[in-house]
């Protein structure tokens, strides 16, 4: 009912007051202050505050351990798709409803992920949530440890969400979400502080 | 308190102003710095920013049914509201219906316009900000100073006062103390989070996907962690495209905060799917008019339409930063919101605040969609006085202002009339050495000596140019 | 060269010295001076109240008085922005749509006009001093002749030009805001005056009568020993023809 009624506001709206306009056009206009993509992500990453660990695919599990070891990490919540990785710590396996989890996910220190995307200019990583990484993931944890491969390195927000749609066709992932970082705020005096609501400290292994 | 009073407390309060000036114009500076350092042609990013606002306004309905319908298709349930009151029954018929009695909610302007919290608790709900800056006002019981810094006209000791009496902890002034109380206070309450609650920035026809911007994550708990998910939208939210979305989100972000990017884009699609672990089961989006409509059709104001939020108006304004966001009585303060009140809510309530703009045009020059505030607001200043009255909300209920008019005839009078005119300067000339005396006597003379010393008049420049050499004076 | 030249009302009624040496600045540059005795306001007391009709009439009456093709030199960024501007607005979908537009383009700031158009030299024969400007909104924002009036203020030898750490925030005067929200005025014009006073000059120039009316009697009312002054009166005494 309010629909129509809605809907009809705005039409005589228009017809009142006809609007003309072409549409926008996005360019980045962002200018990069290093030449190569990847070093411009993590130039930018850093930049948002994130710390960054260079490292390769075999080296991975030893990338990870060692933070664990430095930020003394007793709890780690993984998706099921690292549930085999092979750390010392204890491993608490996302692969159950949230409703049945909701007790430890709410202590649980450390969540561990793999970002599906870089985002270049912005220095942002991305993750959508599956079966497999579902959303808490990235966000009730203190910690984060973020796995993202180079190749997935785009230029910015257009080209990557381009890149979602390519890659699941009608049908996007229910959340798609682009991290800066750790949580943070700057309601009190203008003070940036880190870690309010989300992790306090993210680690992005780039790989 | 009738906005005289509310002016005279808020343009005398030191410590609010103190606050609020710092702020601002570190708002102002991260903001230039950013742009002039690391983006291209930004004023050609603002026209195209004002083009996709503009673009998707004039297709609107198409908009709004195109996004209703993706949205369906991603099992989004969308609502349709004409006023607050409809979107806070629809709200409320939501908690019911799940037998909920407490919200959390994510910032969110539309909410606060639309009164949804005093509502909820008159009808036995509660509704719990989450954001720091609205946590700390929704404890004192305040509305928002600023739409993008809320308490910011509070500072550390007041803000540890206010926990200490509201959340029962010790005093801190750290602001590291601060934020973990708060974090600590929170974490409880979306361990128990059934029903959360949020804005939208863009509503994404095309995907049918809501896309919400945040720095903290407590718009992401309150939409991943809860049950159900609503989201309140004003239909002017919503773009066409994805890209769309992108270029006015490079917009948005440099002009609100300075930064380049938010540390959170949540872009919902749908809710939690039979093979996902996580995410609401039902999302809700209460799509708002509210007199947006109302708006669209007025050929001079349908461009505020193009808003987006930043409050970069608020920033750059100099009466704000001597009055902050609560003088102006209105959910939207400053600029955008001299414009946007009177015309949502009437000028009757709002024509006021009208008057507390020099027109100094620095909101225009950094509005990043383009709206002509600075114009607007001198339109509205018309619509108060005019006599072919239009259509605006409470137009018919203002008063007149008899002696301002009749200033204005006279003055039109004498502007026309060059005999009149010359015997004004000749008048000033002979008699405004000796008004000092009478200063405090005569209006206008009076509110200008308060912190000015008498003006030094000098109105010799007629008798003096009549004989000046080489010049034709005809 | 022949020019109009609009003298403003806060001008006539308060900067008469000034007037004089913004019309010799523009003869000593080879310019013939027209002044039509007539002349009264450009209207910006009606319009920024939102009295468009009373405007027009004004507006109107200006339009006709300087009807000759000739430019027409306003020494006010705020004047000229409304001259060159809001006429066309005011005018939009009249009768006199085509004349505000003909008017309009020929209306020119004086510093801009001396700047861009005549391309002046300005020899610096005073003393060495320590100077600082205020904008004007209007002559910033839509005037959009602040560069000129600081081009030339910088190309002045003897000159030093420090520059307000809040350059383009409004100083509070606003035309009537002043008196209808007189509280809010007084706090505008203290932080300028913190801004003027931290320069530590001599001299605070401005190109606009309205903002030095406005800054000069707060300046006074404290008692500060900045000095003001409007920027053609200090050309053309720099300049040694005042």
């Amino acid at each position: 009912m309010s629909k129509e009624i809605i809907l009809n506001n705005v039409k005589n709206a228009l017809n009142k007051n006809p609007l003309q306009s072409n549409s926008g056009v996005y360019t980045d206009i962002l200018k990069p202050i290093e030449n190569d993509m990847v070093q411009e992500y993590k130039r930018g990453q850093e930049v948002n505050k994130a710390i960054l660990i260079e490292s390769t695919k075999d080296d991975l599990e030893n990338a990870i351990k060692s933070i664990l070891e430095k930020e003394n990490i007793k709890q780690v919540l993984l998706p099921k798709s690292l549930q085999d990785i092979s750390i010392t710590q204890e491993k608490i396996i996302y692969n159950k409803p949230v409703d049945e989890l909701r007790n430890t996910l709410f202590q649980v220190e450390c969540g561990i992920f793999e970002a599906n995307y870089g985002v270049s200019n912005l220095g942002i990583f991305s993750v959508a949530s599956n079966s497999d990484q579902p959303r808490l993931l990235s966000l009730i944890t203190k910690y984060n440890i973020v796995l993202l491969k180079k190749e997935n390195i785009k230029e910015n927000l257009s080209t990557t969400l381009q890149a979602y749609k390519k890659e699941n066709g009608d049908k996007l992932p229910t959340n798609i979400l682009f991290i800066a970082g750790p949580s943070r705020t700057a309601d009190i005096e203008f003070q940036v502080v880190l870690g309010v609501h989300g992790p306090q400290i993210v680690y992005v292994i780039l790989y | 308190m009738n906005p005289r009073q509310l002016i005279h407390e808020k343009v005398n309060d030191k410590q609010l102003n103190k606050n609020l000036e710092y702020v601002m114009y570190q708002l102002q500076g991260n903001r230039k710095k950013l742009i002039s350092e690391r983006y291209g042609d930004w004023e050609a990013l603002r026209e195209e920013g004002k083009k996709v606002k503009q673009n998707a306004l004039s297709r609107l309905p198409e908009l709004l049914e195109r996004f209703e319908k993706n949205a369906t298709a991603n099992g989004i349930k969308v609502h349709w509201s004409k006023d607050n009151d409809e979107a806070n029954e629809i709200i409320l018929n939501i908690a019911k219906e799940n037998n909920i009695n407490k919200i959390l909610k994510g910032k969110s302007m539309a909410s606060e316009e639309i009164g949804l919290n005093h509502y909820l608790e008159k009808k036995g709900i509660k509704a719990i900000e989450t954001d720091l800056g609205e946590v700390i006002i929704q404890l004192i019981g305040e509305p928002p100073v600023h739409i993008v810094v809320p308490a910011i006209h509070k500072n550390r000791f007041e803000v540890g006062e206010i926990f200490e009496k509201h959340l029962h902890v010790e005093r801190y002034t750290e602001i590291e103390d601060l934020n973990r109380v708060a974090r600590t206070y929170l974490r409880e309450e979306f361990h128990q989070l059934k029903m959360g609650l949020s804005g939208v920035n863009f509503a994404i026809a095309d995907e049918g996907a809501i896309w919400l911007l945040e720095n903290e994550g407590n718009g992401r708990m309150s939409t991943t962690v809860s049950d159900i998910h609503v989201a309140i939208c004003g239909i002017e939210k919503v773009v066409e495209s994805f890209d769309n979305a992108v270029l006015l989100n490079t917009l948005l972000i440099p002009s609100a905060t300075g930064q380049s990017v938010t540390t959170y884009n949540n872009i919902i699609t749908s809710p939690r799917k039979e093979s996902d672990l996580d995410g609401p089961k039902e999302v809700h989006v209460v799509l708002l008019d509210n007199g947006r409509s109302g708006i669209l059709s007025k050929k001079r104001y349908s461009a505020s339409l193009r808003c987006i939020r930043c409050g970069t108006c608020m920033n750059h304004c100099p009466v704000y930063h001597k009055i902050g966001g609560h003088a102006y009585g209105a959910t939207y303060p400053g600029p955008i919101g001299e414009v946007i009140s009177p015309l949502l809510f009437g000028i009757d309530k709002y024509g006021y605040t009208l008057n507390l703009c020099s027109l100094c045009g620095n909101c225009a020059e950094v509005c990043p969609v383009k709206i002509p505030l600075t114009d607007m607001i001198r339109d509205l200043r018309n619509e108060k006085v005019k006599d072919n009255k239009d259509d605006i909300l409470g137009i018919n209920n203002l008063p007149k202002n008899n002696a301002e008019r009749k200033n204005m005839e006279i003055f039109a009078e004498v502007a026309t009339n060059p005999k009149k005119w010359q015997r004004l300067m000749w008048f000033i000339d002979k008699f405004a050495p000796f008004g000092k005396p009478f200063a405090p006597f005569i209006n206008g003379l009076k509110q200008w000596t308060t912190c000015r010393a008498y003006p030094k008049m000098d109105a010799s420049f007629h008798k003096k140019i009549k004989n000046m050499q080489g010049v034709k004076y005809e | 060269m022949k020019v109009y030249f609009f003298g403003t009302c806060i001008g006539s009624a308060a900067f008469s010295e000034s007037l004089i040496c913004s019309i010799k600045l523009l003869q000593h540059f080879g310019v013939e001076v027209i002044y039509k005795k007539d002349q009264t306001c450009c209207g910006q007391p009606s319009y920024n109240n939102g009295y468009y009709e009373e405007t027009k009439k004004a507006a109107l009456f200006n339009m006709q008085l300087f009807s000759e093709p000739y430019p027409v030199i306003v020494p006010s960024g705020s004047c000229a922005g409304m001259m060159m501007h809001d006429y066309i607005t005011l005018f939009e979908g009249t009768e006199h749509e085509n004349m505000a537009k003909e008017f309009s383009q020929r209306v020119y700031e004086l510093s801009d006009f001396l700047h861009k158009e005549l391309k002046v030299t300005l020899e610096d024969k005073g003393n060495p001093v320590k100077v600082t400007w205020h904008s004007n909104c209007h002559a910033l924002r839509v005037a959009k002749s602040v560069s000129s009036s600081k081009a030339l203020l910088k190309s002045l030898s003897n000159v030093e030009l420090v520059e307000l750490e809040k350059e383009t925030t409004c100083c509070g005067f606003g035309g009537t805001f002043s008196v209808k929200e007189p509280e809010i005025s007084k706090a505008m014009v203290e932080s300028k005056l913190q801004d003027i006073l931290n320069q530590k000059v001599e001299y605070l120039i401005a190109g606009d009568g309205g903002c030095l009316l406005n800054i000069t009697g707060a300046l006074e009312k404290i008692n500060a020993n900045v000095k003001t002054m409007y920027l053609y009166e200090f050309l053309a005494k720099r300049i040694g023809i005042a």
